[in-house]
């Protein structure tokens, strides 16, 4: 086989820039196949290839799902290491900011399925994605949606004990992370579908936090402040004595998100947003739920 | 024969040691002697390494020590408080004490194990364990230069410099994995053999670790025998040679959920097959047992020595093999376990021998009729 080149590669249009590198949209000169390349720098680094892509690259090649990003090829050459993936038009977040009217409750039902449907995939392969975001979603014309940017999932073979906390984009953190939980587990990845989820809705991120502290607040006053009887292990965490919130009754989700309507919704929804990561549901619980009867699966 | 893959390192004395380590070089006694002078190098060299840069990284220092003194995967596959049971030995003195961390550490359930997907990640561990395993005779097939014994003497390096760094033992496992499938592709020098070795540790633990050491440590625990470079140009070519492809399942893997099936299972019996586990990696005749089967033959060995009922009928038929299956790979891991009282090769040896490990290495080993 001979091996890949950026040569192979023509047209390149930055689409993209991430903290680790620029992704442009580029076509396959020998097929005419429009690809993304996500390049990474490896200078700056001077440490040899950064773990985040190491982890990326290694978990994306064995994750194939239609609701995961398809990594075709690794270029690495020269101080350089390149990722081609497959192309999608668009990323969620900016699909959410170009829709002028609400986002028809169909098309979130369908993009909400197929998140857990990748979500699902990636837990029963022992991997963990720990940064779902609407930017890091791709979707295309076809109606399709695919989880990306594995820059920091890991499989979680390893005691979650020790695993970093240094995870999730902010407004996308669980509570119980957020608090200091380092034990955790699937939940994580389900808090951030869930905001998600609302996003779609409201079209904005549903807790948009400045600081750890300040997002665990603005949490506690729109769900209200969990109970050591709901939540009875949230006192052993650390943040939970130092922060010393206040107790916020909370608000309906009919506040929070009140174009939602479908009370299916709300129900699924208050089975995701769960403060307690004990009581959160599971990817697969949540793609059984009488919310989504009436989608084609 | 010069049987040393590893040309002479100098013997240089590192700029700063750490005091605790100082202390830790004193205590470990071995019989130094006996070794050749380039192992006793080797062994030098991990010993001394000092944790450049992990420190101020690590904040999380103090609780990170008491975990380690005992594998790490004890404190996942421990479900609850009254599953553990001492089992005290003629040889195994130590017990353990109310405060023990991992007691402590039991009582909370780890969410990964219980989650509902367990079943779904063991049939996917199954249908993938062969994906990416070395050739089983790379050394008769493909190397010049390397022999067996070089592999054992490079293995030992690996499991001291991973204790060293207080690795996760996914790390050793998948490191040496790495080394395997590179060797059973490419032929190798003497000279490269222990910058292939470290470069595929460093990889390792960018895979797994969450503070992987920097390549100024690693070049380092080399004693500066190879740059900095060369690590960047080694590391590129493993990844590219390997397709990138870490995603490894190893016998680790399938010893945790072994060892929450197995009846009666305590601490001991975990550390031991945890120990035959590690041992199995020095053994390059072994390669030819899939991580599944030795990890289910590590625990069905350690319940022989521990004279606990052996053929365990509920990891009898959780595990896919039968007792014909499992039987020479359970004597392979008990020869092992004899032959490494006696070996050169002592990292793994030593570190089971401890109290902190209850001296497992040191158990008597079964007779074989028991086995029958
Ligand atoms: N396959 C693709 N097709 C189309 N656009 C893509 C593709 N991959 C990435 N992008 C775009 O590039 C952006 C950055 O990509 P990605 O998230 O993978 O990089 P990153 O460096 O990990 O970013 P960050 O760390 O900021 O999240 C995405 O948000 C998306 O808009
Ligand atoms: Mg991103």
């Amino acid at each position: 086989m001979i091996p890949a080149k950026v040569d192979d590669y023509t047209d390149l249009q930055k689409i993209g820039e991430g903290t680790y590198g620029v992704v442009y949209k580029a076509t396959k000169i020998s097929t005419g196949e429009t690809v993304a390349l996500k390049d990474i720098r490896l200078e700056s680094e001077d440490e040899g290839v950064p773990s985040t892509a190491i982890r990326e690259i290694s978990l994306l090649k064995d994750l194939k799902h239609p609701n995961i990003v398809r990594l075709h090829d690794v270029i690495n050459s020269d101080r350089k290491l390149t990722l081609v993936f497959e192309y999608l038009k668009q990323d969620l977040k900016k699909y959410i900011d170009s829709c002028k009217d609400p986002i028809p409750t169909r098309q979130i039902k369908s993009f909400l399925y197929q998140m857990l449907r990748g979500v699902a995939y990636c837990h029963e392969h022992k991997v963990l994605h720990r940064d779902m975001k609407p930017q890091n979603l791709l979707i295309n014309k076809k109606g399709e949606l695919k989880l990306a940017d594995f820059g920091l999932a890991r499989t979680f073979g390893i005691p979650v004990s020790s695993i970093s906390k240094e995870v999730v984009t902010l407004w996308y953190r669980p509570p119980d992370v957020l608090l200091g939980n380092l034990k955790y587990g699937t939940s994580i990845d389900i808090w951030s579908t869930g905001c998600i989820f609302a996003e779609m809705y409201i079209k904005k991120p549903l807790f948009r936090g400045k600081s750890p502290k300040n997002q665990l607040k603005k949490i506690f006053k729109k769900m209200g402040t969990p109970s050591k009887e709901a939540w009875p292990s949230v006192v052993k965490l650390p943040g939970w004595s130092e922060y010393n919130f206040q107790e916020y009754p909370g608000k309906t989700l009919q506040e929070l998100v009140p174009t939602m309507e479908d009370p299916e919704g709300f129900d699924l929804l208050s089975r995701m947003l769960q403060c307690n990561p004990a009581k959160r549901c599971s990817a697969k619980e949540a793609m059984k739920h009488s919310f989504f009867n009436d989608i084609k699966k | 024969m010069n049987s040393n893959p590893l040309k002479p390192l100098p013997r240089k004395i590192p700029k700063e040691i750490h005091p605790k380590k100082m202390n830790k070089i004193n205590r470990i006694k071995r019989p130094l002697d006996n070794i050749t002078n380039i192992q006793t190098t080797l062994y030098e060299n991990s010993l001394k390494n000092p944790r450049i840069g992990n420190k101020d990284k690590k904040g999380k220092k103090k609780e990170k020590k008491i975990e380690t003194k005992t594998p790490k995967l004890i404190e996942s596959t421990i479900q609850n408080n009254s599953s553990i049971q001492m089992v005290l030995t003629p040889n195994c003195t130590s017990t353990i004490s109310q405060e023990s961390p991992i007691k402590q550490k039991t009582t909370n359930t780890d969410p990964s194990l219980v989650a509902e997907y367990s079943e779904e990640i063991y049939q996917q561990f199954l249908e993938n364990e062969k994906k990416y395993q070395p050739s089983i005779d790379y050394i008769e097939e493909t190397q010049n230069m390397i022999n067996e014994k070089m592999r054992e003497i490079l293995v030992d390096w690996l499991i001291e410099t991973s204790q060293e760094h207080e690795f996760h033992s996914e790390t050793l496992f998948l490191a040496i994995n790495l080394v395997d499938r590179f060797l059973s592709k490419y032929s190798v020098s003497k000279q490269q053999f222990q910058l292939l070795g470290a470069a595929c540790l460093m990889i390792a633990s960018k895979y797994e670790e969450i503070y992987p050491p920097s390549i100024d440590d690693f070049v380092y625990i080399c004693m500066n025998t190879y740059t900095k470079n060369n690590f960047v140009v080694c590391e590129t070519k493993v990844c590219n040679e390997l397709h990138f492809d870490f995603t490894v399942i190893t016998p680790i893997h399938f010893l945790r959920r072994f060892l929450r099936i197995t009846e009666g299972s305590d601490l001991i019996l975990m550390v031991l097959s945890n120990y035959l586990c590690e041992l199995q990696l020095l053994d390059y005749s072994l390669l030819k047992y899939p991580p599944s089967l030795i990890a289910a033959a590590a625990i069905f060995a350690a319940r022989g020595i521990l004279q606990k009922n052996i053929w365990d009928p509920a990891l009898l038929s959780d595990c896919p093999y039968s007792i014909a299956q499992l039987r020479t790979c359970v004597f392979d891991l008990l020869r092992l376990f004899e032959s490494a009282k006696n070996s050169e090769s002592k990292a793994c040896f030593s570190k089971y021998s401890g109290t902190e490990l209850y001296n497992v290495a040191l158990l008597k080993s079964p007779s074989l009729e028991n086995f029958f």
